[in-house]
């Protein structure tokens, strides 16, 4: 009898899990003041290590683990990076109005560390390493993802 | 000569069998979940386990790049005739129009009026089980998830003691378990040292 009630179990705790809307991600939100995304990426070095909170629309969310979303606004887009397994965004956010607050980071990649990421991806997708779109030092702007509210 | 009477198996024994079989009832739907979630996991790179994406390029009419988003949306809306409900827009830049309903998104590229549409459909059954493989709900599904893993070292462990003899444990099972144990072991010593 334990085994027909576990797979009952198994088949309508997702339902209600996501009946109930999970829409808010990671750690609550603390900070009243938001930051437009055209600002910090007009100027990293300024907002570089702090942390903030923007507002945008989800435009693109990561397929394969939920792990990071881009949060557009005014024509600016920047990647909201959480940990791995933390935090999963759902496809179904994608179009939705976000609330984020993370950390900014920011990283100048040389072109020898591009060379070997492009190396290291192509090893992972069995497919030859493509240096077609390294043009040089690449700056690399993002947000290290705490908490995230989608609506 | 009267036949000797069986032995039984000593108390702790059927306790131990008793308990390996009634976890492993218990457990067996969230290994098999777990399982096929593993599989279908460990090869995310070449295949995508949770989401089954339909790519198709539409052509609409061209639309001015000067005109502001809200007329951009209304025109493209109209050509498109989009199925479900709209979300939102998003211009990333001047020359492109993004709009979000709830099962597609459409991208205009406005001078040449090409679409590349994308549908997004969860994959049945498959995405339940790596959403919570995954631990995405957390919450209550933290504490069931706790609960199996504590569930499984109890099978592993019962498992262990659950024959007695040459086949048991101090038999061909430590053989077994030693050999089992050093995969793992192996496999990380030469993976950091090696590989």
């Amino acid at each position: 009898m334990r085994t027909p009630a576990t797979l009952a179990l198994m088949l309508l705790l997702p339902a209600c899990l996501s009946a109930a809307g999970a829409r808010k991600y990671g750690q609550p939100l603390a900070l009243k003041d938001e930051v437009k995304v055209a600002e910090i990426l007009a100027n990293p070095d300024a907002f570089a290590g702090k942390k903030v909170r923007v507002k945008g629309l989800v435009t693109e969310v990561c397929e394969e683990r939920g792990c990071w979303i881009k949060i557009g606004a005014d024509k600016k887009e920047i990647l909201f990076k959480v940990e791995d397994g933390v935090i999963a965004f759902p496809m179904a956010a994608k179009g939705g109005t976000v609330v984020a607050e993370g950390t900014v980071s920011k990283r100048v990649l040389s072109v020898e560390q591009q060379k070997a990421m492009c190396d290291k991806e192509a090893k992972a997708l069995s497919k030859p390493a493509d240096y077609g779109k390294i043009t040089g030092p690449k700056t690399i702007v993002r947000i290290e993802g705490l908490g995230a509210e989608v609506q | 000569m009267t036949p000797e009477p069986a032995r039984r198996a000593r108390p702790w024994r059927r306790w131990n069998a008793a308990t390996h079989r009634d976890v492993g009832y218990v457990t067996v739907a969230l290994t098999v979940a777990y399982a096929i979630s593993g599989l279908a996991v460990n090869h995310i790179a070449s295949w995508n386990p949770n989401y089954a994406k339909v790519k198709e390029v539409r052509q609409i009419q061209p639309l001015s790049r000067t005109d502001p988003t809200e007329a951009l949306v209304r025109a493209a809306q109209a050509q498109l005739q989009p199925e479900g409900r709209f979300k939102s827009a998003f211009q990333p830049d001047d020359d492109t129009l993004n709009l979000y309903y709830e099962r597609a998104s459409y991208a205009v590229d406005l001078p040449t009026g090409k679409v590349l549409v994308e549908a997004v459909r969860p994959r049945p059954v498959l995405f339940a089980m790596n959403q919570l493989h995954l631990n995405a709900p957390k919450r209550l599904w933290t504490v069931i998830a706790d609960l199996y893993a504590l569930a499984l070292l109890v099978l592993a462990f019962t498992g262990l003691f659950i024959l007695k003899g040459p086949k048991g444990f101090l038999g061909r099972g430590l053989w077994l378990t030693g050999a089992g144990a050093a995969v793992p072991v192996a496999y990380w010593i030469w993976w950091r040292t090696l590989a």
